[in-house]
């Protein structure tokens, strides 16, 4: 079989937008992805959060229709999942004591060009919202990840309907800032 | 930026058609607002691909809960008579039970069965990739499918024409009944038949998957079964390498190897 053929035809259903396809990699694939954050000190959690952040990173970089991928799928998310754990552990090693990744695994992760990740849109928007302050977070929480109309947020939040839309605009300018857009 | 115009309801699409209308001749003509539009879309795309992933999170934990083991009951001192009585009878029930669970669990229909039981792209309304919610002309097949009436599903499924840009899901289908109702040579023939045109390669790796489960439960070309376990195993992107190694997992496993 034509392995690159094959390859091209998922990279073209995510960017066509394919659930079946999307569900089908992200199943396939998490628990390889997983295996690395599990076996250096990370929860399964944590290995949920790295694995999710790599698959942004691949169906943001496959809207690129000049993307052009070196590696197989799966080991182009492992080598990801593996780039932003390695960051976390680096961020977190002060904090709790871990060990620190060694020079060749650092070195692995810049060859998969990773380097250029923390400058994608939804890396920018996924640290910018554990940032965000509370309120805010969850009036966008609200708003986008649940899907609910002013008047239920108002109400939840104790707000009045306009109120929720100024608060809304101030909060998605914060954001905004934050993420250097 | 404020969101005055209401920004949110306008991308999820909530507007009414002239207030629609009169917004996007708005974000015509102010650029900073056709930018704070972007942003919005790009803030939902991230929580429904969020969402999304979370949803098929929620599903691999369910797959892979952890039955807690119950605490094992205290040992008790017994008598020789006693003990060996009971022994004997345990040994009974274990040889009783061990052939009836690898009959129920590993034999080569039940292997077979559980694997095509997953496949959630079969009998279903939305089988067909791409295809509308509201017409739906695989309807009187599933429907037929659903209803365990294979013999009009194969009658169904038969009459879509090579030419039809659904024939490859049709076949899918059709293979699908053919095995439901032990007709496997029919069911190897029509997969064979779909592998052999290749029109896409997610169709193709699926009529492969397929027709491994179809080699296995006839219990025929157990050759032809070897190597194409092996060619799906192998190859890191076959959509059912994940499956084919825990079916190589399976046929390895102790209680198969107790009977079979």
């Amino acid at each position: 079989m034509d392995v690159r053929i094959s390859q091209a035809e998922i990279i073209a259903q995510i960017r066509a937008g394919d659930d079946r396809t999307i569900e089908s990699l992200y199943k396939n694939t998490f628990a390889y992805c997983a295996s690395y954050v599990l076996k250096n000190e990370g929860s399964r959690e944590d290995a949920k959060d790295a694995f999710q952040r790599a698959f942004m990173v691949l169906v943001e970089k496959v809207k690129d229709e000049n993307f052009e991928i070196k590696h197989n799928l799966k080991s182009y998310l492992y080598g990801i999942t593996r780039y932003i754990w390695i960051a976390e552990i680096e961020k977190q090693k002060k904090r709790r004591n871990l060990t620190t990744p060694t020079q060749e695994e650092a070195e692995e992760s810049i060859l998969f060009g990773e380097e250029d990740v923390k400058e994608l849109k939804f890396q920018k928007m996924y640290k910018a919202l554990e940032h965000l302050g509370e309120n805010c977070r969850k009036l966008i929480q609200l708003t986008f990840f649940k899907n609910q109309r002013d008047k239920e947020i108002a109400k939840q939040m104790n707000y009045s309907d306009s109120f929720v839309r100024n608060k809304r605009g101030r909060c998605m300018k914060q954001l905004r800032k934050m993420m250097g857009a | 930026m404020e969101d005055k115009y209401n920004i949110a309801d306008y991308i999820k699409g909530r507007m009414s058609p002239e207030d629609q209308a009169a917004m996007e001749q708005q974000i015509q003509l102010d650029k900073d607002l056709a930018a704070d539009v972007d942003f919005y879309k790009d803030l939902q795309g991230f929580a429904d691909l969020k969402n999304q992933m979370d949803a098929f999170d929620a599903d691999l934990q369910e797959e892979t809960k952890i039955v807690e083991m119950k605490p094992q009951a205290k040992v008790r001192r017994l008598n020789l008579r006693r003990t060996m009585s009971l022994a004997a009878s345990f040994l009974v029930l274990l040889v009783a039970g061990g052939l009836w669970f690898s009959n129920t669990n590993y034999s080569d229909q039940a292997l077979s069965s559980k694997n095509v039981d997953r496949l959630d792209w079969l009998a279903t309304n939305d089988s067909r990739q791409g295809g509308s919610e509201n017409i739906d002309p695989f309807k009187t097949g599933i429907d037929a499918l659903q209803d365990k009436d294979y013999a009009a599903a194969i009658d169904f499924f038969e009459s879509i024409p090579k030419s039809d840009a659904t024939w490859s899901q049709a076949r899918l289908q059709l293979a699908y009944a053919q095995y439901q109702s032990t007709n496997y040579q029919n069911a190897k023939t029509t997969l064979d038949e779909l592998i052999q045109e290749n029109r896409s390669t997610i169709n193709r790796q699926k009529a492969e998957w397929l027709k491994l489960q179809v080699l296995l439960a006839s219990g025929q070309s157990k050759d032809e079964f070897e190597q194409l376990l092996n060619t799906i195993s192998t190859n890191a992107q076959h959509l059912f390498q994940p499956q084919a190694l825990e079916m190589q997992q399976d046929l390895n496993t102790f209680w198969r190897k107790l009977i079979f």
